[in-house]
């Protein structure tokens, strides 16, 4: 993939991230990203990293840079190392449970930062307490998403390298 | 069994015992509002330091209902449950990076104000803040 060819295909990943992002916020913890990360890590190992991490910095130009921007820098990170040590698996049943353990624990990783930054491992854990609802229904919603999106998503991506720039 | 099988079947109990855990940990530790009438006061904070001081009393277990009787917050539904944008009628401009801090007796409150209780004698301020 040519160098232009490859910024422009990240710039567009990044895009769809942050439009998914935005279209779906107000539906309470039904989110594409966890399954969009999960599916670039797959479909575009090299391109993956900096897709997620320009979504991730525009996210906080539209947001705002806040204490809850920092922990989006290894979040993403944590699942796409996930999905990449994984990915040989076909099973589309295992990507839906990673993406829900992954929502599952998004609260306790979201926690390590706010320890760290608000006042020991006490603030985080209470922190991290009060959020569990929020984490279960992220878990649950992150796991039906990626059972019924994980196929046609992927063949969507897969569609798309196939198309070369002479298309 | 099918080392696919195998794994399938390890995160799924990986899965359903993070959940019991989980749950067990939020019967145990969440925040647990509590019932019957308490009187609450709320000083609300503007960009140019002026207050308005609030004393009512409510039947809400959380601060979310107290304040919505009130009519004193407005906002909208996060993942996180109400993102107050408005409080008595003034709106934090986004634009200036304004939002509103809520914090109890001057310590921050680690809750949103859908999970934090409430108690007969609480005070609480919400200051609008600039600058994320």
């Amino acid at each position: 993939m040519g160098k232009t060819r490859s910024l422009v295909t990240a710039a567009f990943l990044a895009a769809v991230l942050v439009a998914s992002k935005f279209a779906l916020d107000g539906l309470p913890n039904i989110e594409l990203v966890s399954l969009l990360v999960i599916l670039y890590t797959l479909e575009y190992p090299r391109l993956a990293v900096p897709a997620v991490y320009t979504y991730v910095f525009v996210y906080g130009l539209l947001n705002g840079f806040g204490i809850w921007w920092f922990p989006q820098l290894y979040i993403w990170a944590v699942l796409m190392l996930f999905a990449r040590l994984m990915r040989q698996n076909r099973s589309v049943l295992l990507w839906a449970l990673l993406s829900g353990l992954f929502g599952l624990c998004y609260g306790a990783l979201y926690a390590v930062s706010y320890a760290v930054m608000n006042g020991g491992i006490a603030a985080g854990v209470a922190w991290w307490v009060t959020g569990i609802p929020f984490d279960l229904l992220h878990g649950a919603g992150n796991f039906v998403v990626a059972l019924l999106l994980y196929k046609p998503l992927r063949y969507c991506l897969q569609r798309a390298k196939q198309l070369g720039p002479q298309a | 069994m099918s080392a696919q099988k195998k794994k399938t079947l390890i995160i799924v109990c990986t899965a359903v015992v993070l959940v019991a855990a989980m749950l067990a940990v939020w019967f145990a530790f969440g925040p647990k509002g509590t019932a019957g009438q308490k009187a609450i006061g709320v000083t609300v904070v503007y960009a140019d330091a002026t207050t308005d001081e609030f004393s009512f009393s409510t039947d809400a277990e959380f601060l979310r209902q107290a304040l919505e009787e009130q009519k004193l917050v407005e906002g909208e539904e996060s993942q996180y449950g109400l993102y107050v944008k408005t409080v008595n009628g003034v709106t934090a401009d986004e634009a200036k990076e304004e939002w509103w801090c809520f914090t109890k007796d001057g310590e921050d409150v680690m809750t949103g104000v859908d999970s934090t209780p409430v108690a007969d004698g609480d005070h609480f301020e919400i200051t609008l803040k600039t600058g994320y």
